[in-house]
């Protein structure tokens, strides 16, 4: 076993390209997403343990009073990365069948993605203000 | 052969969770809510597992917290299926 075996310096003499930019993202907002749901309902069970207890529940009351936007906007960014992650993964299951594996598909098939994330935060957004 | 194996399950696994997953939450609903429950679940936990594993290398460590994942994401789908999958077919 190698333990303190140095790294050579990659991560800061590396150049980032779309590729590489769309593809640890993809794996960000997944991981972003999971810990966003586990946690949310965590809390959740949390609460309905404990909401009896007067302490606890001030405590509740008064952050949900004080930092309402922080849950709010943590459930937007939850969204944007649903969407991002959703239509990236469209991408990833083409290439699995197998479709538009060549660079230059590859990157017009990315800014395709962006722009369908787009439109599935604009629809979604208006929806929302809609109903 | 068997780790092979098993490497090619979580990776069909999570793509074929993925492709269920797109029109399940695009189309969300009531009726849909326990299938959108057990899918989103499952691709959850083979990708935090994917990710654990490419970024831990000590095995004992690794496998240990494979375990508590295993038990924290089977509490969360529990608590969930009880409180949205039952109390909204009650409710409706």
């Amino acid at each position: 076993m190698k333990i303190n075996r140095p790294l050579s310096p990659h991560i800061t003499i590396y150049k980032p390209q779309f590729t590489s930019t769309f593809s640890i993202f993809h794996r960000i907002c997944g991981a972003f997403l999971a810990t966003t749901v586990l946690f949310s309902i965590l809390f959740f069970k949390i609460c309905e343990l404990s909401l009896t207890f007067y302490h606890f529940y001030l405590f509740v009351f008064y952050f949900i009073c004080y930092f309402h936007w922080l849950i709010f906007s943590l459930f937007n960014l939850a969204f944007l990365a649903l969407c991002y992650h959703m239509s990236n993964g469209i991408r990833h299951l083409l290439w699995d069948l197998g479709h538009s594996l060549d660079l230059s598909k590859v990157y017009t098939s990315g800014t395709i993605m962006l722009f369908f994330a787009a439109c599935l935060v604009t629809l979604n957004i208006l929806r929302f203000s809609l109903s | 052969m068997k780790a092979n194996r098993e490497t090619l399950a979580h990776w069909l696994l999570q793509r074929i969770t993925a492709a269920f997953l797109i029109p399940t939450i695009l189309l969300a609903n009531v009726s849909t809510l326990i299938l959108l429950n057990i899918l989103l679940f499952w691709h959850m936990h083979v990708g935090i597992e994917e990710i654990i594993a490419d970024y831990i290398h000590h095995e004992v460590t690794r496998n240990c917290i494979f375990l508590f994942l295993r038990v924290f994401v089977l509490i969360i789908i529990k608590y969930v299926f009880v409180f949205f999958v039952l109390v909204s077919s009650f409710i409706h």
